[in-house]
């Protein structure tokens, strides 16, 4: 029996040297590219993805019993080296970083103003050295000089002083708060870009693919990477990027799944949405979504919705629109690079209003929080669209603790130099029994004349009402010495100021000084701060109306640094702790996707030889052929 | 599998390390140049708040301390005036006359005697109203009204008036004045009480009030002569000025040559009466001194506490706020240290690879 052969091609080793040098020269290319490209930010390093080509399947000459070889190699394209689960996690993690970093910058704007820590003559502070230089003038007043003017103007120069630091610390306040809300306006217009970059890069990506890369189900079923046109790549860099800068403002989630384009056909294609809320979808393919903050219709105090002259309107249809105040996000239902919208029924295709807390991280959401959340002072209806609320303090908080010290030290001062009609002690003055107005008699009119509010909400008035910290001043009529500091509120220490004309006023006694010693004991005095002290500055029922701090003027002001201070410490740790995080992440992430100069230098060196050999093939199959068509049966010629 | 490390990972790794030490070096830095443990809140909140709390005290105490300085020399100046009225004008001058003019001096020099008394009444009002500063020391809580002052009475006689009131008729507004009181805060925790109203033991009462010095109204006097009768004189004056008056006025109106009394009937009895008043008066009037003198000392014992209480508080912020130099700068050094090492390794990490040793 004659063995069987297995035939040869005679040309078939050109074919296999030729595909030889040209996937070297391919990997060296794509080498080439990797070293280039080592320190563009966002870069995935790109591997040549070979195949040995085997051509098999019925032939006309083919015979069971040939030896196969195969045939060379086949260059199937070009893949990335990324880690899909690297990358969520990673964006996990900057999400919390950028939250924690975004809440931490606004609390190191707000320690600038407030932290009195080396600021002031000999490092005494500023309102802290403001309310003890008070507390001395009162001092010097009592000691001998009550109802002195001298004595009174140096009180009075002191708490001007004082009061203006009130109005300084309440506009700088104002003015960190106006620039967060453009900071965050900022956010979310370079959220838009975002949205627009990756729909944008979504539809040359998907238009790449198509010409270059669709698969089969079957192919897709299989796994198959790497089947891409090589622009792609680049584009799903840049994807990848921009996603990563999306992951710092927001939380999202992020999904790959398989779109059909006809044919059994299909591409891949990249759905973001937001992981608090999977019906907040910001991409679906080439269909991406816009973003603004949510229109609310304007309502007063009590609740009424108001139009845009301001009338009270039944139906809240008619009312004007404004920005929300709580800068809640709306989403558009999502629209292509021409505007149309997405097909009915598909998740997005119709508007999302979203809640207090759906966005869990991330930077939108820390300045968010910052501009909104009121601490002790939360209303019900904050609470309820926030659990925690009230434990997370903003820039609204720390105005009305400021306005909460400053409305509590003018209150303490007005009462101190006013005649309260209801109070036994001090409404002697009063024609008795004490009508409604109380009328003062005749004999005190001179001296009641002279008590008065001392520090007042309006800068030409003397209303004691309403009084915050940026519009706290000294009253009108303290300003022009028509009201001064009352020496005394007792009976007992009145006389008559001209014994010989029984029709003459009353006076104090000249040296009585009991309600400027109350003054001094009033300035070292715990008081109670309530919630509900603030009462007309909050919208709404107050969550928990009652006590949240009790302790003297200088004890409230150390109190807002401590709270401010332990808030930006915890912060502060909480960031180191997730950028720790981030960093390993990034860092591993690297190790997959990142290049390394060794590992392509070993590629260079490895394709160089590859090159090299397949080159030398040639020359061997050159000779042979040489030898055999110019050097065979050449005998006898 | 064994996890790659690019050189960009490594690179990445050794920036973040290497801002971390010189954040701590920047730190360090801030700690040496400003001399100071903490330069906010953030760095130590309880420090920064207990450090705030002694610079508050530290002021107050200061201002007490200025308080205590003032009231010293108030006390002093009254003390002054109390020892003159006691010594120059009630010792010397009154009762040594009064002594003279009963025993020793007849005729004319009886008369004399009277207007050296009558003298030492008007010299007696002028140093009880002595000012401190621009207040009168001794008008209790009216400091702007003079204390003393002459008037006449319904028979044209002078008496003597304490804030316009004469000083021997009792009445409910001269007895007011005796309960006036201005209080100062001399650092004994001055605070108020529930019902509002100041804690009188926790600060400390300036107002002099100079009726409650001489006394004030009049009283009986019941004595036995020397031929053994019972004798009651009544309304004798009870303030020791008054008596002055009285006393003065009755030797100034013996007769300038005889030296008869004007009254020979009541006279006698009254200048009795008046002798023993003035007796009772100068004792009086020395122990409301001793009373001043010991609430002076008080005085001046508090004000060293409280200058100690402020060295003290002194010290402890020393001690909260400042750096200990050697430590600071050991810190300092340590950290320069550790970031040139740091800058070192970076220059071995980035130079070489695989591509410089190929040839």
């Amino acid at each position: 029996m004659i063995e069987p052969m297995s035939t040869i091609s005679t040309f078939s080793g050109f074919t296999m040297a030729r595909l030889g040098i040209m996937a070297s020269q391919k990997a060296m290319e794509v080498t080439g590219n990797n070293i280039s490209n080592i320190n563009t930010p966002g870069y995935t390093r790109q591997r040549l993805e070979q195949k040995a080509l085997y051509v098999g399947g019925a032939d006309r000459y083919a015979s069971q019993f040939d030896v196969r070889v195969g045939s060379g190699a086949l260059t199937t394209g070009v893949s990335q080296l990324r880690d899909p689960y690297l990358d969520i996690r990673y964006r996990n993690e900057v999400s919390n970083v950028h939250y924690y970093d975004g809440k931490l910058s606004v609390l190191e704007d707000l320690a600038l103003i407030f932290d009195e820590v080396g600021k002031g003559t000999d490092d005494n502070g500023v309102i802290e050295a403001g309310l003890s230089d008070l507390l001395e003038q009162l001092q010097n007043m009592n000691t001998e000089h009550a109802g002195t003017a001298e004595f009174d103007s140096a009180v009075r120069e002191s708490a001007k002083s004082l009061v203006e630091w009130f109005n300084e610390y309440a506009g700088q306040l104002d003015e960190r708060l106006a620039t967060t809300e453009k900071n965050l306006q900022e956010k979310v217009s370079r959220m838009n870009n975002i949205l627009h970059g990756i729909r944008e890069l979504n539809e040359s990506i998907k238009k790449a693919e198509i010409a270059n890369g669709a698969m089969t189900e079957d192919e897709r079923r299989q796994g198959l990477i790497g089947e891409r046109g090589s622009q792609a790549l680049e584009l799903r860099d840049e994807r990848n990027k921009l996603i990563d800068e999306l992951a710092e403002l927001v939380d999202i989630d992020v999904k790959y799944s398989d779109e059909p384009i006809g044919s059994g056909m299909y591409v891949e294609k990249l759905t973001i949405t937001l992981s608090g809320r999977t019906d907040a979808v910001l991409v679906d393919g080439v269909y991406g979504a816009d973003v603004s903050f949510q229109k609310v219709p304007k309502t007063n105090a009590n609740g009424d919705f108001l139009d845009e002259n301001g009338n009270i309107v039944a139906d809240p249809a008619d009312a004007a629109y404004i920005d929300d105040p709580a800068y809640k996000l709306h989403l558009s239902a999502l629209t292509d690079m021409r505007g149309e919208v997405i097909g009915p029924g598909r998740k997005g295709s119709t508007p999302v209003d979203l809640n207090e807390m759906d966005l869990t991280s991330g930077s939108i959401q820390a300045l968010r929080e910052m501009l909104t959340r009121n601490g002790e002072f939360s209303t019900q209806a904050e609470v309820n669209s926030d659990p925690r609320a009230s434990t997370k303090r903003g820039i609204p908080y720390y105005q009305k603790a400021l306005d909460a010290l400053a409305r509590q030290f003018a209150k303490v001062f007005n009462e101190a130099n006013t005649f309260d009609p209801n109070n036994p002690d001090e409404n002697w003055v009063y024609e008795q029994p004490v009508t409604d107005p109380p009328v003062v008699q005749d004999k005190y009119k001179d001296y009641v004349a002279q008590s008065g509010p001392l520090f007042s909400s309006e800068a030409d008035g003397d209303n004691p009402d309403g009084i915050t910290a940026s519009n706290i001043c000294i009253s009108n009529k303290w300003a022009h010495r028509e009201v001064s500091i009352i020496q005394t509120k007792k009976e007992s220490e009145m006389k008559q100021l001209d014994p010989n004309d029984p029709n003459s006023q009353w006076g104090p006694l000249s040296s009585a000084n009991s309600n400027v010693a109350h003054l001094i004991t009033a300035m070292q005095t715990d008081y109670d701060y309530r919630a509900d002290d603030l009462g007309d500055l909050v919208n709404g029922t107050l969550f928990k109306p009652g006590s949240y701090f009790k302790g003297s003027f200088h004890g409230m002001l150390t109190y807002i640094n401590e709270v401010l201070a332990e808030d930006g410490k915890s912060t502060l740790e909480k960031l180191e702790n997730y950028s720790a995080a981030a960093q390993d992440l990034a860092v591993s992430r690297d190790s997959v996707s990142g290049v390394d100069l060794n590992d392509e230098a070993m590629n260079l060196m490895q394709y160089q030889k590859s090159y090299s050999a397949a080159c030398r093939l040639m020359t061997t199959l050159d000779e042979l052929l040489d030898k055999l068509i110019n050097g065979t049966g050449i005998a006898g010629r | 599998m064994v996890r790659r490390v690019t050189t960009n990972g490594m690179m990445m790794s050794y920036k973040a390390n290497l801002m971390s030490s010189y954040k701590m070096l920047g730190q360090i830095s801030e700690k040496v140049t400003t001399q100071r443990n903490f330069n906010s809140y953030a760095e130590s909140p309880a420090k920064a708040s207990q450090a705030f709390q002694l610079r508050r005290e530290r002021w107050n105490t200061e201002t007490q301390i200025t308080n205590s300085k003032y009231v010293t020399h108030k006390f002093q100046q009254a003390w002054n005036c109390m020892e003159n009225l006691y010594q120059d004008l009630g010792n010397s001058k009154v009762k040594y006359s009064d002594l003279l003019a009963q025993n020793g001096t007849q005729g004319s020099g009886r008369k004399a005697l009277g207007d050296v008394i009558l003298g030492a009444a008007d010299a007696a009002v002028q140093t009880l109203n002595s000012k401190f500063g621009e207040r009168f020391i001794f008008s209790g809580a009216d400091g702007d009204t003079v204390p003393f002052s002459w008037g006449e009475n319904a028979n044209g006689d002078r008496i003597l008036l304490y804030r316009g009131m004469p000083v021997d008729e009792v009445t409910p507004e001269l007895e007011a004045t005796l309960k006036e009181t201005t209080y100062v805060d001399l650092g004994m925790g001055m605070a108020e009480g529930n019902n509002g109203q100041l804690i009188s033991s926790s600060a400390f009462n300036t107002a002099i009030t100079g009726l409650d010095i001489l006394g004030y109204g009049t009283s009986d006097y019941t004595y036995t002569d020397k031929d053994g009768n019972q004798k009651t004189v009544t309304d004798v004056p009870n303030n020791l000025v008054s008596v002055f008056n009285e006393l003065g006025s009755i030797w100034a109106q013996a007769d300038p040559d005889s030296g008869a009394l004007a009254d020979p009937v009541n006279d006698p009895a009254r200048i009795e009466a008046l002798e023993h008043k003035l007796q009772e008066g100068l004792d009086q009037l020395h122990e409301r001194y001793v009373t001043l003198d010991t609430q002076a000392a008080f005085v001046k014992t508090n004000q060293t506490r409280l200058e100690g209480l402020d060295d003290t508080l002194n010290e402890q912020i020393v001690d909260m706020e400042d750096i200990d130099p050697a430590d600071a700068i050991t810190s300092l050094m340590w950290a320069q240290y550790s970031y040139n090492a740091a800058l070192r390794i970076g220059t071995n990490l980035l130079s070489q690879s695989l591509i410089d040793y190929m040839n």
